[in-house]
């Protein structure tokens, strides 16, 4: 340093003091960074669940998280092929997206417009066929009747635009059509985003046009079975969309967002926030909410071929158990082609590459053995959450671990208070792991067990007196 | 002479016009600054009425008051009187001081089985969204709303209030559009014993202070069976219509009573007790209407130790239904001093427009 100091400009050292000031004082906040986070990661609070036995809350819902969405990967009926693995996923709702450019459905005859279903309606059979309703998203504009041909964009004539939605609706829900009730109508998909129109609140492609005249082609409707109209399927929950969309005036049966959000606490948050919302809208406040999409992140990812999907989609569904969503659609049922990396979002891999089950395919109905009246719980933790059920005098703690790093592992005790003393067999079963039972002889009205959690695992606790 | 006659005819004609205009003008000024006025009163008559027409919901803690020692669990259970209201959906979000209260869980009650978004507890918070199960039949009557189960982590020199976030707990109701149909909310007191020792008021003599914060006198350790001090009038709950309610008790002879009200301001005083054991206090300051806690404390000479007793009330200020009329506005002097305002205005244009007149005149 001293021979810098004594051979070199002053005005020179200051400079090279300066550069090397910019190139060390990031690395040094990303050290810093990188420390607060493994201190707060160190800090944070292990599980120590304690359930009420005589506590019995609220009935612990299953079917709300059995809904699906299938994306736009191909131009066919691409669930046909797996059609047993998805009826085997118990789906009461599974969601279609890109009706109007991928099924081709309208073309135009000089002024007039027709309409062929051939395609789209193989899709939505075999949606009819695994047992679930379908939930269809119109989107996005017709080429035919799209600004320029540009079909994320606004139609060269909206009462077209109004008359697509109407002939939709008169052919999925009208009684001389497909004749299937309670379909729920999503306008658009994702409208927020550039890449489906950039659409906004105001301006040449305001979503309230957009919906509304869709919402004046449902009301011309006719001789249809009940339908669901709603949106905005934004691509997060953008309450301003919400409550914009309320005081438009238009006619609005449910709510519609997506979340892609690695943070599971986030999305009982955002429950919260659109209920707060909706408070000044009594009559709007108890409509349906649909997660219409949902994952830990909206880009492709490796990860949701193993089992961190798997955990987060299980933590998810344990915040929004109790007051959650009328559905929440995982995104999405199969892979689209060309995935052998193991990054589509699906539960299930493409046909070219083998139609494989994902661990998350097995969240869904591992979890419906909490179905019955919620038990009280407390002593949730940073990694660890959990909720308990009883039914049929079998009590269940389902234990989630989910850490966002991927690497914490813990032991949980839990501590079950309020039985009655007598012999319980303790039943510990992880999702695609272990499944082990043990005995045990209450003397006390409690039992005292622990679960060894490995990272990203799903457990489920099964006590039942024997004696 | 005709022509001469007829033109004096016109031109008095045209006086009288000119003074038949500035009459009507007059008058129509006159009409114009009484309107104002009685446009105004009618107008704030009709929000008046509005107002009163409005059921008033109301939301209470219960018990309003508990005495549990460091380390006790104890339930609080948050009970709704929807008055005539047709409620769909209620936000309940309580605040409590952290170092002292913990809340281990909060869940929905009986009266709207629907849960919204699942009951959430927080440092000094815990919060549940609720509602009916569909708009067709909205919930009306009285029930729970909600039951927070809380541990009392560390005694307390006064009692810690958990009441309702008043920004953040809201209760919609069919056809009040995006009005808040909450009127009102009645929160709880917990005195925690066990953590602090008692130190007697050194001043015999009855004094009054107001204070702002809930910081200083009355003592408030264990006494759950208290018998040496007692609140006899008001009685729990009890609708007071005065503004300056007078607490009467019972206290160890001679001891000296400190009193804590617990309003907007809280009101510590402290008297002592005669030689019966009875004291008296009259609160100095108009309370505001609405529900009210009164605390009091004093040594017990036999045992030593500091006993409480802690009572309810509600100042009604005169009409029926207690707390439900405090929103209502006070309306007696709104009408006369407009009435004296036009007045004033009248007699003001009468005096700036006469020596336009006269001077017309002449």
């Amino acid at each position: 340093m001293s021979i810098l100091i004594r051979h070199v400009s002053s005005r020179v050292t200051s400079v090279i003091s300066i550069v090397a000031l910019l190139v060390f004082l990031p690395l040094f906040l990303l050290v810093i960074q990188q420390t607060v986070t493994l201190m707060s990661r160190a800090a944070g609070t292990p599980a120590n669940i304690v359930v009420e036995a005589k506590l019995t809350l609220d009935p612990i819902k299953t079917d709300f998280y059995h809904a699906f969405a299938q994306g736009g990967e191909e131009s066919t009926d691409m669930l046909a092929s797996v059609k047993g693995d998805v009826t085997a996923l118990h789906p009461k709702v599974i969601r279609l997206d890109h009706l109007y450019d991928l099924y081709h459905v309208v073309s135009r005859d000089g002024s007039d417009l027709r309409f062929d279903w051939s395609k789209l309606d193989q899709a939505v059979s075999t949606v009819v066929s695994t047992g679930a309703k379908p939930v269809l998203a119109l989107s996005y504009m017709p080429d035919v009747i799209a600004k320029d041909g540009v079909i994320s964009g606004p139609p060269n004539d909206w009462n077209d635009w109004a008359t697509v939605v109407q002939k939709t609706i008169e052919h999925y829900s009208g009684k001389g059509g497909m004749n299937i009730p309670g379909i729920y109508y999503e306008v658009w998909n994702e409208p927020n985003l550039t890449q489906f129109g950039g659409w906004t609140l105001s301006g040449d492609r305001n979503y309230l046009t957009l919906y509304h005249y869709a919402s004046v082609g449902a009301g011309n409707a006719q001789n249809v079975n009940t339908f669901y109209l709603g949106g905005p399927a934004t691509s997060g929950l953008f309450v301003n969309w919400i409550t914009a969309l309320v005081q438009s005036g238009n006619r609005v049966n449910f709510f519609s967002w997506h979340s892609y959000l690695s943070d599971p606490d986030q999305f009982a948050l955002d429950e919260r926030n659109v209920v707060k919302a909706l408070l000044p809208f009594p009559t709007y406040t108890l409509l349906p909410k649909l997660i219409t999409e949902f994952g830990f992140t909206g880009d492709k990812s490796t990860g949701y071929g193993t089992s961190y999907a798997a955990a987060h989609a299980a933590a998810v569904i344990r915040q929004l158990t109790s007051g959650g969503p009328t559905y929440l659609f995982t995104f999405e049922l199969k892979d689209g082609p060309k995935q052998q990396d193991g990054s589509g979002w699906g539960l299930i891999t493409n046909d070219d590459n083998g139609l494989k089950k994902k661990p998350r395919y097995y969240v869904y109905n591992f979890l419906d053995s909490m179905a019955g009246t919620r038990l009280s719980l407390t002593g949730e933790g940073s990694w660890v959450s959990a909720y308990a059920s009883t039914q049929n005098n079998v009590i269940r703690v389902l234990l989630v671990n989910f850490d966002a790093s991927g690497s914490h592992s813990e032991n949980v005790p839990v501590l079950i208070r309020g039985i009655e003393p007598g012999t319980y067999t303790v039943r510990q079963r992880l999702l695609l792991g272990r499944d082990a039972t043990t005995t045990i002889d209450a003397q006390d009205p409690s039992i005292n067990t622990q679960v060894y959690m490995p990272p990203e695992s799903v457990a489920l606790l099964e006590i039942t007196k024997t004696q | 002479m005709y022509y001469a006659a007829l033109l004096r005819t016109s031109v008095d004609f045209f006086i009288i016009e000119e003074d038949m205009k500035r009459v009507v003008l007059i008058i129509g000024s006159l009409l114009i600054l009484l309107a104002i006025p009685a446009t105004i009163f009618l107008v704030m008559r009709n929000q008046e009425i509005r107002q009163r027409a409005a059921p008033a919901t109301t939301l209470t803690l219960t018990p309003s008051a508990l005495t549990k020692q460091v380390g006790d669990t104890f339930t609080l259970e948050v009970h709704m009187d929807t008055a005539a209201n047709q409620v769909v959906a209620v936000q309940v979000s309580l605040a409590f001081d952290p170092t002292k209260l913990e809340a281990e869980w909060i869940h929905n009650g009986t009266m709207f089985p629907n849960i919204l978004s699942s009951g959430v507890v927080g440092n000094g918070t815990a919060s549940i969204q609720v509602g009916s199960t569909n708009t067709i039949t909205p919930v009306t009557g009285t029930g729970l709303v909600a039951t927070i189960n809380m541990k009392a982590l560390a005694g307390t020199t006064t009692p810690v209030t958990v009441k309702f976030a008043t920004a953040d707990t809201y209760v919609g109701a069919l056809g009040e559009g995006s009005t808040n149909v909450l009127t009102s909310s009645t929160p709880s007191t917990i005195t925690i014993g066990g953590g602090v020792v008692p130190t007697p008021s050194p001043t015999g003599n009855p004094s009054d202070t107001l204070t702002p914060t809930l910081s200083p006198t009355p003592e408030s350790t264990d006494s759950a069976t208290s018998s040496a001090v007692t609140i006899d009038s008001p009685t729990k709950d009890e609708s007071i219509a005065t503004q300056k309610p007078t607490i009467e008790g019972k206290a160890p002879p001679g001891s000296t009573v400190t009193i804590a009200v617990y309003s907007t301001q809280q009101i510590t005083a402290t008297v002592t007790a005669d030689a019966n054991g009875n004291w008296t206090y009259t609160i100095p300051n108009a309370l505001e209407t609405g529900p009210h806690t009164v605390v009091v404390a004093a040594q017990n000479p036999t045992t030593g130790q500091t006993e409480t007793a802690t009572l309810a009330f509600v100042v009604s200020n005169g009409t029926e239904n207690g707390a439900s009329g405090s929103a209502m506005p006070a309306s007696g002097s709104v009408e006369p001093t407009i009435l004296l305002l036009a007045l004033g205005m009248i007699l003001l244009l009468s005096g700036a427009l006469a020596p336009v007149l006269i001077r017309n005149k002449s």
